[in-house]
C-alpha cells in the first residue's frame, strides 16, 4: 500500500542542517548557563548572531532546494521500529524553515526593549533565563520544520513546548501560571493525539534518505482523524482553539508573536506530511476534501467574527490567528498543487505578518502603556511608523500589494477554484460563496481595527500624547520596537517580488509528491 | 513591436518608483513640497510613457513579458488599441489632477497622499497594461488599497468632510458618513466583489492551464468546453464579473462609490470618476470578447441580466441624482449612473452577440467621461473650498465670482448632458447604441436615464453657478495650479466633441468594430438631452421651489425615499451588517460558553475530582504517614513494656512460644499429611 516516490536527492558532505538548528540550541544553552550574568545586549546578540549563522548555513540548501533538490543532512540514523531520524529540506519545508530562522532572528532584537519594559514591571528578571529558553523554544521550530520523520517531528514540537510554557508563565500577563498551564495540556493533548494517530498509521518517515517520500501509508480514517484531531489542537482549528486566545493573549508579546504565526503553523505544515501524504488515498476521496474544507470555512467565520467583537488588542490578533489558520486549511482541503502551495505560502505571510502586528500591540504595551482599543484611536498623527508597518502587516494577513499575502491568496483562491469547480455549479456557486464571504471578512476586520487603533478621533492614549508633545517611535525603546518591525514588513514586500524563490520549489515538490489532483 | 510594451511598463515602473521615493523622502523627513512634486514627477514620465506607448505602437500588438512566477504567472504587458488609448487617457487625466493636488492637498498629509496616488497611478496603469489575469489582479488590489487610503485621506474624521447629513437615518441606519467610516465601506464592498473574480479567474486558470490573457483570447473555445463539461458556466460568468461590477459601483455595490466622495476632491474626480471606477468597465471590454466566444449560447441569461442590472443602476443613481443636496454627491450618483451606460452597452452587445458593438460604445463613453467628470470634480473641489460649504445650498450665482471655473464647469456639464456637439453626446450615442441590442425597452430605459441626466446637470449647474448667490464672503477663482488643469480639461470635453469623427475613428479600431450610424437614435437622445435640460431649467428659474412641490401628497415620501437611496443602504446594514455584529457577538457568547464548560466546567470538575482525590491521599497519607508511624511507636513501647529484666518474665515468654511453635508445627504438619 505505501509508496515511496524518489526526490532528486543530494546528501550534504557536512551536517550542516543538524549544525543550523544545534546553533541557536547552543546559544540557548550558553545563556540558560550564564542566568544573571551577562548584559541584555550580550545575550541578545548571541541569539540574533546564532540565528544569523543558522541563516547562513541554511543559504547553500535553499539554494539547492530552489533548484528542485531535496537536501538530506549527512547525520541520520535508523531507529528500531520508527523509521529513520534525518533531518531535510525540500520545497515544502524550505519557505517554513526560512521563516522560523529570520521571524526568531528580528524578535530576537525585538525582544530587548520589550522585556526590559516588562522586567521593570515584574520587578527584575533573567536576561539568560530568558534568551535561553527563547532559543530552546525557537531552535525546536526549526528542528520541526527540518524533521524527516513523524516522531523526531513529535520529539521537536515537545522541545518547544516547555520553554514557551515557561516564558508565559514567568513573563506573561494575567493569570499567567493558570494560562501556562492551559497552554501546556492543551497542546500536549494535540501532540500525543498526533503521535496516536501516527502509530496507528503505522509509518513515521517523512522521507526516507536514500529512497525518497514515503506517502499514502495508511487507509485508517482513525488514524487520519486523530493526526488532524492532534494537529488541529496545535492549530487552534475551530473547536479545538479554545487554548489559543488565553496563550497568545497573555504570553509575553515578543513570545506572543513567535507562538501566533510560527507555531500553530507547523501544524498546518505537518498536515501536509503526515496528513495529506500520510494517507494520499483517503485524502483524494471527495467527502474527506469537503468535511475539512467545511472545517476550514467555519474556522476562518468563526475566527474572524471573534475578531469583530474583540477589545484587547493581543486578544483580537489571537482571534485572526485562529481565522488565518484557516486559511491553511483551506488549502490542504484542496489537495491540488496551487491550494497545498497556498498554504505553504501563507504560513510566511502569516509568520511576517502577525508577528508585525504583535510587535506593534508590544509597541502599545511598552510605549503608551495600554492594549485596549478604547484607549487607541486617532494615532496615525504621533505613531506614523507604528502605522505603516502595521497596515502592511494586515496587507500580509489580507493579501493586498504589495506584500507576500497577496500570492499566498491568489494560490489557495486557485486551488479552492480549480478543486470546487468539479463538484457541480450548485455546490460551486455555494463554496464560492463562503469563500469569498470568509476572506472579506479578513479584510473587514483588519481595516476595522487598523481604524480603531490609528484612525478617527484621537483616543485617550494619542491625546496624552499630544499633552505631552510626545515622539514615543523616537525614543530609544520606540525605536528598538519598531525596527525589526520594518525589516519584517520590508520582507514581506521583498517576497512580494521575490515569490518564486518560495513557491516554484513549494509547487514543485507538492506536484511531485503531496498533491492528490492535478 | 516590443518597443510600446516596454515605454507601458517604464509607465507603471515610473510611479511605482515615485511612490517608493515619496515614502523613503518621508522617512528621511525632507519637505513636503519635495514630496509633492516627486508624485508629480513620477506621474508626469508615467503620461509621456503612456503617450509614447500610444504614439510608438499604434496600430499593432506590442508585448513584453518575463516570468514573474516561473510556470504560473508572466510579468506580461500588451499594448494595443484599446489598453493604449485607457492608458493614456488614465496617465494624461493623472497628470493634470496631480498638478491641481499639489495646490489643493497642500502640506498636511502630503506624504500620506502622494505615496498613495503615485501606488495608485501605478497600480491603475498596471491593470490596463497588463496581459495576464493575475497581474490585472495585483493591480486591482492596488488601486483598491490606494483608494481606502485616499477615501479616509481625513482620517481624523473632521466634520467638513463628511457625506451626508449628521442626523439623518433611513429605517434607523445612520445616513451621514465619516472618511474612515466610508473608507472601510469602499475596501469591504469591492474586497466581496474581488474575490468572486479571483474565483473566476481560479476557475479559469484551472481550465485552460494559463492566466494569459492573449492565450486566453486564442483559447476561448478550450474556456467554453470546459465549463461546458463541468456544468458551471452560469456561476462562474457571475463571479467572473463580480469584482467589475463592484468596482464599477453596480447596484446595489454602488453604495460604497457614493461615500466615497469624503475623500479630497481631487481623488474624488482621478479614483471615483475618471480612472479606477472604469477599472470594471475596462475589464468588461477587454474580456468580454473572450468570455461572449466561450459562452456562445450559455449566455444569453446571464448578459440579460447583468444588462438589466446595469440599467437598473443608471436609473436608480440618476433619480438619487436629482435631490441629492451635496454637489460631489450629484456627481458621485451620475458617475455610478454613467458607468452603468457603459456596463450596459458591453453586456447588451453581448448579448446580441456583436460585442464590438458593446466595446466601441462602452469606450467611448469612457474615455468622454473620464474627461469631463474629472472637470466637474475638480471645479467642485475649488468650488466647495471657496464657499466652504459641500452643500449646494450655500452656493448659488458663482457664475460672476468665478467664471472660468463657470466656464469649465459648463463646457463639461454640456458634455455630461450629452448636448451636441460635446463629446458627451456622441459617446452616449454610441453607448445607447449599443444598449438598445438588448430590445427596445432597454433603449426606452436609456433614454429616459438620459432625460433625468439632463435634468440633473441642468440643476446643478443652476443652483451651483446661476441663480442668486447664497453664500458668504467673497469666493474666487483657486490659484492658476488648480484652476489650469480643469479649465484644460473643459475645453478638452469640447474639443473631443469636435474632433469626434477622427476620435472615432480611434475607438473604432481598438474595438475592432465599425460605428453605426442612425438618425433616429441621435434625434430621439438630443431630443432627451434637450428636453431634461431646459425643463428642469424653467423649473428652477421660474416654477415653485423644492419646498412647495414637497407639499403634493405623496412627493415628500418619494422625495425621502430618493435621497435615502432606495433604501439601499439602510437594508445592507439591516440585513447584512447588523446581523453579521449580532453574529459576532451570538459566537462570542458562544465562545464564552464553550470556554467556561472547558476551562471552568471541565477544569472545576478536574479540581473537583482532585480534591477527593486530594481528601483520599489525606487518609492514606494519614494511615502510612501518621496511623502506621505511631502504630509502630506504641508496638515498640508496648515491646519495650515487656523488657522486664527479671528471667522468669523471660521464662513464661520462652513457654509461651515454645507452646505456640508446638502448636504450628502440629497444625502445618497435620495439614500437609492429612491433606485437608
Amino acid at each position: 500500500m505505501a509508496s515511496v516516490v524518489p526526490g532528486s536527492e543530494e546528501v550534504l558532505s557536512a551536517p550542516l542542517l543538524w549544525a543550523a538548528f544545534a546553533t541557536p540550541l547552543a546559544s540557548g544553552i550558553v545563556s540558560l548557563l550564564a542566568g544573571r550574568r551577562g548584559s541584555a545586549g550580550l545575550h541578545a546578540g548571541l541569539a540574533v548572531a546564532s540565528w544569523l549563522v543558522s541563516l547562513i548555513l541554511l543559504a547553500g540548501p535553499l539554494a539547492s532546494v530552489y533548484h528542485g533538490r531535496v537536501v538530506v543532512d549527512p547525520l541520520y540514523s535508523r531507529v528500531p521500529g520508527v523509521g529513520v531520524f534525518s533531518l531535510f529540506i525540500d520545497g515544502v519545508s524550505a519557505p517554513v524553515a526560512l521563516a522560523v530562522v529570520l521571524v526568531s532572528l528580528l524578535i530576537a532584537a525585538y525582544s530587548v526593549p520589550y522585556m526590559r519594559h516588562r522586567f521593570e514591571e515584574l520587578g527584575g528578571g533573567s536576561w539568560g533565563l530568558y534568551y535561553g529558553l527563547y532559543q530552546l523554544f525557537t531552535a525546536g521550530m526549526l528542528g520541526a520544520a527540518l524533521a524527516g520523520n513523524a516522531i523526531l517531528f513529535y520529539l521537536f514540537l515537545e522541545l518547544t513546548l516547555i520553554p514557551s510554557a515557561l516564558l508565559i508563565i514567568l513573563y506573561g500577563y494575567g493569570d499567567r501560571v493558570r494560562v501556562g498551564l492551559i497552554y501546556l495540556v492543551w497542546t500536549h493533548v494535540g501532540a500525543l493525539l498526533f503521535l496516536l494517530g501516527v502509530f496507528l498509521a503505522g509509518a513515521y518517515d517523512f522521507y526516507i534518505p536514500g529512497k525518497g517520500y514515503l506517502v499514502a501509508v495508511s487507509e485508517s480514517l482513525l488514524a487520519l482523524a486523530l493526526v488532524l484531531a492532534g494537529l488541529g489542537v496545535k492549530s487552534a482549528y475551530a473547536g479545538l482553539h479554545l487554548w489559543l486566545p488565553y496563550a497568545h493573549a497573555e504570553a509575553p508579546t515578543p513570545v506572543s508573536a513567535l507562538l501566533s504565526p510560527l507555531l500553530i503553523g507547523l501544524g498546518g505544515y505537518a498536515a501536509i506530511r503526515a496528513g495529506v501524504g500520510f494517507f494520499h488515498g483517503l485524502w483524494g476521496s471527495t467527502w474527506v476534501e469537503v468535511a475539512v474544507f467545511l472545517w476550514a470555512v467555519a474556522t476562518m467565520f468563526y475566527g474572524g467574527f471573534l475578531v469583530l467583537v474583540q477589545r484587547d488588542v493581543k486578544r483580537l490578533l489571537a482571534y485572526s490567528s485562529v481565522s488565518q489558520m484557516g486559511y491553511m486549511l483551506l488549502g490542504l482541503s484542496t489537495g491540488n498543487v496551487d491550494g497545498l502551495t497556498g498554504s505553504v505560502l501563507h504560513y510566511v505571510a502569516h509568520a511576517f505578518g502577525k508577528a508585525i502586528l504583535f510587535g506593534v500591540a508590544g509597541a502599545f504595551i511598552a510605549l503608551l502603556g495600554t492594549r485596549r482599543l478604547e484607549d487607541l484611536g486617532g494615532l496615525l498623527a504621533s505613531m506614523p511608523k507604528a502605522a505603516s508597518v502595521a497596515l502592511v502587516g494586515f496587507s500580509l494577513l489580507a493579501g493586498l500589494p504589495p506584500t507576500l499575502g497577496l500570492w499566498s491568496e491568489v494560490y489557495l483562491v486557485f486551488g479552492f477554484s480549480s478543486w470546487a469547480s468539479r463538484l457541480g455549479p450548485g455546490v460551486y456557486a455555494l463554496f464560492a460563496v463562503l469563500v469569498a464571504a470568509a476572506m472579506t471578512l479578513t479584510v473587514v476586520y483588519s481595516f476595522q481595527a487598523f481604524r480603531e487603533m490609528f484612525l478617527g478621533p484621537r483616543g485617550p492614549a494619542a491625546e496624552r500624547l499630544r499633552a505631552r508633545g510626545a515622539r514615543p517611535e523616537e525614543t530609544r525603546t520606540g525605536r528598538g520596537l519598531i525596527t525589526p518591525l520594518a525589516l519584517l514588513a520590508l520582507l514581506g514586500i521583498v517576497f512580494f517580488l521575490a515569490v518564486a524563490f518560495l513557491a516554484v520549489p513549494a509547487s514543485r515538490t507538492i506536484s511531485s509528491v503531496y498533491a492528490v489532483s492535478g | 513591436m516590443a518597443g510600446a510594451a516596454v515605454y507601458a511598463l517604464a509607465a507603471v515602473v515610473s510611479s511605482y518608483a515615485a511612490a517608493a521615493l515619496v515614502l523613503l523622502l518621508g522617512l528621511l523627513g525632507a519637505g513636503w513640497r519635495r514630496a509633492a512634486w516627486t508624485g508629480v514627477a513620477g506621474v508626469a514620465a508615467s503620461a509621456l510613457f503612456a503617450t509614447l506607448a500610444a504614439a510608438s505602437g499604434w496600430g499593432g500588438v506590442s508585448r513584453f513579458s518575463a516570468w514573474w512566477v516561473p510556470g504560473f504567472v508572466e510579468a506580461s504587458i500588451r499594448v494595443d488599441a484599446l489598453s493604449a488609448i485607457v492608458g493614456l487617457v488614465v496617465a494624461v487625466l493623472s497628470f493634470l489632477i496631480a498638478l491641481y493636488s499639489v495646490e489643493y492637498i497642500g502640506e498636511w498629509g502630503a506624504y500620506r497622499y502622494w505615496l498613495f496616488y503615485s501606488f495608485f497611478v501605478a497600480s491603475m496603469l498596471l491593470l490596463v497594461y497588463a496581459d495576464d489575469l493575475v497581474l490585472m489582479f495585483i493591480g486591482w488590489e492596488g488601486t483598491g488599497i490606494s483608494s481606502w487610503a485616499l477615501i479616509g485621506f481625513y482620517y481624523d474624521d473632521r466634520e467638513e468632510f463628511w457625506v451626508g447629513d449628521p442626523g439623518r437615518r433611513a429605517l434607523g441606519v445612520p445616513m451621514w458618513f465619516t472618511p474612515t467610516h466610508s473608507a472601510l465601506r469602499a475596501i469591504s464592498f469591492t474586497r466581496l466583489g474581488d474575490m468572486g473574480m479571483l474565483i473566476g479567474m481560479g476557475t479559469v486558470y484551472g481550465l485552460v492551464g494559463s492566466t494569459s490573457i492573449s492565450f486566453l483570447e486564442t483559447h476561448a473555445p478550450l474556456l467554453g468546453m470546459g465549463l461546458r463539461v463541468l456544468g458551471v458556466a452560469v456561476p462562474w460568468a457571475v463571479l467572473f464579473y463580480m469584482g467589475a461590477l463592484a468596482k464599477s459601483a453596480q447596484f446595489p455595490f454602488h453604495e460604497w462609490l457614493v461615500t466615497a466622495m469624503t475623500g479630497p476632491t481631487s481623488v474624488s474626480a482621478l479614483i471615483h470618476a475618471a480612472t479606477m471606477v472604469k477599472a470594471g468597465v475596462y475589464f468588461a471590454l477587454r474580456l468580454t470578447p473572450v468570455v461572449a466566444a466561450a459562452l456562445a449560447g450559455l449566455g444569453v441569461g446571464v448578459w440579460a441580466g447583468l444588462g438589466w442590472l446595469a440599467l437598473l443602476t443608471a436609473f436608480a443613481t440618476a433619480t438619487m441624482a436629482l435631490v441629492a443636496r451635496e454637489l460631489k454627491l450629484v456627481l458621485a450618483y451620475s458617475t455610478a449612473s454613467q458607468l452603468s451606460y457603459m456596463m450596459a452597452a458591453v453586456f447588451a452587445a453581448a448579448y446580441a452577440g456583436e460585442t464590438g458593438a458593446g466595446v466601441l460604445g462602452g469606450l467611448a463613453h469612457l474615455v468622454s467621461h473620464a474627461v469631463f467628470k474629472a472637470t466637474l470634480f475638480l471645479v467642485a473641489g475649488a468650488v466647495i473650498h471657496a464657499v466652504h460649504s459641500r452643500y449646494m445650498d450655500d452656493m448659488g450665482g458663482l457664475r460672476r465670482y468665478m467664471p472660468l471655473s463657470f466656464l469649465a464647469f459648463l463646457l463639461a456639464g454640456l458634455s455630461l448632458a450629452a448636448i451636441p456637439p460635446f463629446s458627451g453626446w456622441w459617446s452616449k450615442d454610441l453607448a445607447v447604441h449599443a444598449i438598445g441590442l438588448l430590445g427596445p425597452r432597454a433603449e426606452e430605459a436609456a433614454l429616459i436615464t438620459a432625460v433625468l441626466t439632463a435634468a440633473y446637470t441642468a440643476r446643478m449647474i443652476y443652483l451651483v453657478f446661476l441663480g442668486e448667490p447664497r453664500f458668504h464672503g467673497k469666493p474666487h477663482e483657486p490659484g492658476p495650479l488648480m484652476l489650469y488643469p480643469y479649465l484644460t480639461l473643459g475645453l478638452a470635453a469640447l474639443g473631443l466633441g469636435l474632433a469626434w469623427p477622427w476620435v472615432e475613428h480611434l475607438l473604432e479600431a481598438a474595438a475592432g468594430a465599425v460605428a453605426e450610424a442612425s438618425l433616429r437614435l441621435a434625434l430621439l437622445g438630443t431630443a432627451a438631452s434637450l428636453a431634461g435640460f431646459s425643463v428642469i431649467l424653467l423649473y428652477l428659474r421660474y416654477g415653485p421651489l423644492g419646498p412647495r412641490l414637497l407639499r403634493v401628497p405623496g412627493m415628500r415620501l418619494l422625495y425621502d425615499f430618493l435621497y435615502d437611496r432606495w433604501l439601499v443602504n439602510a437594508l445592507i446594514y439591516r440585513l447584512v451588517v447588523y446581523p453579521g455584529a449580532w453574529l459576532a457577538r451570538l459566537l462570542a457568547s458562544v465562545e464564552e460558553t464553550l470556554d467556561a464548560a472547558v476551562h471552568g466546567g471541565a477544569a472545576v470538575a478536574g479540581w473537583g475530582l482532585a480534591r477527593r482525590v486530594a481528601r483520599a491521599e489525606a487518609i492514606y497519607d494519614q494511615a502510612i504517614h501518621v496511623e502506621l508511624v505511631e502504630a509502630g511507636a506504641r508496638l515498640s513501647a508496648w515491646t519495650r513494656g515487656t523488657q522486664t529484666g527479671d528471667i522468669r518474665d523471660y521464662m513464661t515468654y520462652f513457654m509461651a512460644g515454645m507452646v505456640l511453635a508446638a502448636v504450628v508445627s502440629a497444625l502445618v504438619i497435620a495439614f500437609v499429611a492429612g491433606g485437608w
